[in-house]
């Protein structure tokens, strides 16, 4: 299934988002889509990385992690639920609160068409099944994003070594004594 | 013209933030066009655009985000249409060279090319505009039909807080980044 990476890209000085982008073109990694912001001169990028599946060389994962590992920016790498949501006032907010106890680390808008939009939410690989079991019980349509040359698997056979390292990782976010930007968010390993 | 609102949602974070907000949005009847973002660590902004970000709405997120405490600044939105091919966004990025980029949303992905909205300060964006069609992008400020594009109260608000941004004594929740002024 598609995969929403967040990447911490501090911008304390113009040009690292041009820094980002020509780095992963040189490795010609192709973005799907993009978002995000920062607040003084730090935050995340969300991004969705077009060939994030199958064998290398077609998927980019890999190639990605040594960009990330070489430019040092943290990351780490969620799994998106697609959620359609009608185009009106609190919609986001809506589903946001369907998901209740699960933290959604990040969110773009995947596609629009007419009154509608599909809204990709990044949410931890393990929370996958329950975010989608508690979307659907409130009456959304959901599904997990699939590459479009990926099977859809009812199982949780999707789940690979770049699960385990965000499950791994996803812990130092409430360590007070990690940094943000803790060489192990973008070390090889 | 339209803005690239950056509002700091997710400030020690917890499930819940997002729809809190979401729904204090709804509740103003303020509709949301384009979003994007990610928290890290328990903190990041949202980069969003309103559908209707006239005075009158302008107005009410400016209220939620003080209702809720949420830290928010508002940019000047340029948008630019790029191929779809790796490093794309890279090169319109360094275009700008010193022009700092503060949110980037992907709008309108059709076919091979996608129209990207970039967020400047309120001052810089036509600076912006410039230097991409100097190099041959097809960029423009994102206009509002009914709102001129000249510089408005909340531009000067963002161009009053911004350099708070540089002082490392301030917290990035300063109440300033919430409170009406």
């Amino acid at each position: 299934m598609h995969r929403t990476v967040s990447t911490l890209l501090s911008t304390k000085s113009p040009g690292r988002l041009a820094k980002l982008g020509n780095a992963l073109g040189a490795r010609r990694i192709d973005i799907a889509t993009t978002g995000g912001a920062e607040w003084k001169h730090s935050g995340p990028v969300t991004l969705m990385i077009k060939d994030d599946w199958g064998a290398e060389p077609k998927n980019d994962l890999r190639a990605f992690a040594d960009v990330m590992a070489k430019e040092e920016l943290p990351w780490l790498i969620f799994r998106t639920v697609a959620v359609e949501l009608r185009d009106e006032p609190g919609s986001l907010g809506a589903a946001a609160t369907a998901l209740d106890d699960i933290n959604v680390y990040a969110v773009n808008v995947l596609s629009t068409d007419g009154n509608h939009a599909v809204v990709g939410l990044g949410v931890r690989p393990s929370q996958v099944a329950t975010a989608i079991e508690r979307l659907s019980a409130a009456g959304y349509r959901v599904h997990r994003a699939h590459h479009p040359h990926e099977p859809v698997e009812d199982d949780d056979s999707w789940w690979d070594e770049w699960d385990d390292r965000t499950e791994r990782l996803i812990g130092l976010f409430d360590d007070d004594d990690v940094s943000p930007s803790d060489p192990r968010f973008y070390e090889l390993t | 013209m339209h803005k690239t609102l950056s509002a700091l949602v997710s400030a020690g974070g917890s499930p819940g933030k997002l729809a809190e907000f979401g729904k204090a949005l709804g509740a103003a009847d303020l509709d949301i066009e384009e979003i994007g973002g990610a928290e890290w660590v328990h903190d990041g902004p949202l980069c969003l655009v309103l559908r209707e970000d006239g005075r009158d709405a302008m107005d009410r997120f400016a209220t939620v985000c003080n209702d809720l405490h949420v830290p928010w600044l508002s940019f000047a939105t340029v948008s630019v249409e790029l191929n779809d091919v790796p490093g794309s966004l890279g090169d319109a990025a360094e275009v700008v060279g010193d022009l700092n980029i503060y949110g980037v949303l992907v709008r309108k992905p059709h076919g091979n090319r996608a129209v990207v909205d970039l967020a400047f300060q309120p001052d810089q964006a036509d600076e912006a505009v410039a230097r991409l069609k100097d190099k041959h992008y097809t960029a423009n400020r994102k206009k509002h039909p009914d709102e001129p594009d000249d510089i408005d109260q909340w531009d000067e608000r963002t161009l009053r807080l911004l350099p708070l941004w540089d002082d490392p004594g301030i917290d990035k929740d300063d109440p300033r980044f919430w409170e009406p002024a």
